[in-house]
């Protein structure tokens, strides 16, 4: 479903992603973890079609993310680490512009129902100002989901949301990847990588310095936790 | 992309006029953008104007007409070019449209549409102020097309400021050194045949020169067929900067 080429983008003098190869299948939970600065947000944002590579290729769905980016656009749905709502629209509001804008039908029966999803029903007309962080949070993957998208690209979807916060939208995520949505993560919590994905790669200065599923991570380099193999890479090791 | 380069323009739209109802609703709002017009008005208009005559007329009658391009100008490029300042540095939303599968010629069509209708609603204001002050203009086709070009020429300007900018520091430098002085110097409150040529003629490259000439004609005549067609290729041609610069928007 992804397939990323030796994907590279700089800003001024500094590498952000240095020759990425990655390629990220059909309903796979992908996640990138590493320090903050590594490279993460920049990939989201070339595959999200925000940000161009200098040099590589990248392909979501078999369409090039330069020369194509309006059918990437119609397979993505994406969450950055922002809350970017209209913070003086309500949630309601917030989803039917979004609804418009991708041209769905039923507008005001998808917004409904995923106003119900989300457990806003009661915040449906309050504006988003008034929302707590995982309320607001909420409404932002939700906003990603109404296109029914086949790739969810979440760029740190709880940096800064308390633990329980933090799991609740575990919650969702688990909903959408068991409903065989392709997802791409980005994090820095090695526990929501661990929790969350079937496939890990750790990034440092625009580098996938490691690949694998958790547990062939943690055996591969023989840590007792995740946490210990991400420290010992994100530190400057390489596999 | 959908096959119609129109399509996604009226959500945009919608949700921009959606916003600017919620600020309207707030009187501090309308106070501060008709604040400097009135102060005008009172200071120029009625204080000092009454002392002066152009024309063959009152100053007052030259100025509303200034005033009304002054503020269709302000307020259709403010209001887009900070609007995305604030959509693309602080709320971020900016990302969401630039993520919609809409053409460029939507995206621009949607944010000008707004912006257009947001100066014109505060020229409107400015238009009645004068008119409570004793401005009694000739009924002029004139008028109304000069602000819909103009609105939508500076609506198109503050989509190319506001997406090249990286700040609102940027933004503000745009403000004070093109937009203001172009307030004061194309003839909002003296005609520019008092300017020595060297001075005159160069401000005719400027589009609210060519706005206000539109604004105080008594119809369509020829000064006002050609201070249109100015306003037209000026519309037409930063339309079409707007669309590119849309187009090729990359973080």
């Amino acid at each position: 479903m992804i397939r990323i080429e030796a994907a590279t983008r700089r800003y001024g003098a500094a590498v952000a992603v240095d020759g990425v190869d990655l390629h990220i299948a059909e309903g796979e939970a992908f996640g990138l973890l590493g320090p903050n600065g590594a490279g993460k947000t920049t990939l989201v944002r070339m595959l999200s079609t925000l940000a161009r590579p200098d040099g590589g290729r990248l392909a979501v769905g078999g369409h090039d993310t330069v020369t194509q980016a309006g059918a990437v656009k119609r397979l993505l749905g994406v969450v950055f680490q922002e809350n970017n709502l209209d913070r003086d629209l309500s949630p309601r509001q917030n989803l039917t512009f979004h609804a418009r804008l991708h041209r769905l039908d039923h507008v005001e029966k998808r917004v409904a129902a995923m106003i119900g999803r989300l457990g806003l029903a009661a915040k449906a007309d309050t504006p988003v100002d008034r929302l707590s962080g995982g309320q607001r949070r909420r409404l932002v993957i939700g906003r990603a989901l109404m296109t029914e998208p086949k790739v969810l690209l979440l760029d740190e979807p709880t940096t800064g949301l308390d633990p329980a916060i933090r799991r609740d939208l575990w919650d969702l995520v688990r909903d959408i990847r068991d409903g065989g949505c392709t997802i791409v993560l980005t994090t820095h919590y090695v526990e929501e990588a661990e929790a969350l994905c079937g496939r890990v790669g750790i990034i440092n200065h625009g580098r996938i310095v490691a690949l694998g599923s958790p547990e062939e991570l943690v055996a591969r380099h023989g840590g007792p936790r995740l946490e210990d193999v991400v420290v010992a890479l994100g530190a400057g090791g390489r596999e | 992309m959908n096959a119609n380069p129109l399509a996604g323009a009226g959500s945009i739209f919608r949700r921009e006029m959606l916003l600017f109802r919620l600020k309207l609703a707030r009187p501090s709002f309308v106070l501060s953008t008709m604040i400097t017009p009135l102060m005008y008005m009172v200071v120029f208009g009625l204080g000092l104007g009454r002392q002066v005559r152009v024309d063959g007329g009152d100053y007052l009658s030259f100025l509303v007409p200034g005033l009304m391009g002054m503020a269709a100008m302000h307020n259709s490029f403010n209001w887009v070019a900070s609007g995305l300042n604030i959509a693309r540095f602080y709320h971020r939303t900016w990302q969401l449209v630039m993520l919609a599968p809409v053409s460029p010629v939507a995206v621009v069509a949607g944010n000008v549409g707004a912006g257009m209708a947001r100066g014109l609603i505060a020229t409107l204001l400015v238009g009645v102020a004068g008119l409570a002050a004793g401005w009694r203009p000739e009924p002029s086709v004139a008028l109304p097309l000069a602000l819909l070009l103009e609105t939508a020429l500076f609506a198109a300007i503050g989509m190319v400021i506001g997406l090249k900018t990286r700040g609102m520091e940027e933004h503000t430098t745009y403000t004070n050194f093109v937009i203001t002085p172009m307030g004061f110097f194309c003839g909002t409150f003296f005609p520019l045949s008092n300017l020595p040529g060297w001075l005159s003629g160069p401000l005719h490259l400027l589009p609210l020169t060519h706005a206000n000439i539109a604004l105080r004609q008594p119809g369509l005549t020829a000064e006002a067929l050609w201070a249109l067609a100015a306003l037209t290729a000026f519309a037409v041609a930063l339309l079409a900067a707007a669309v590119w610069v849309v187009a090729r928007y990359r973080e």
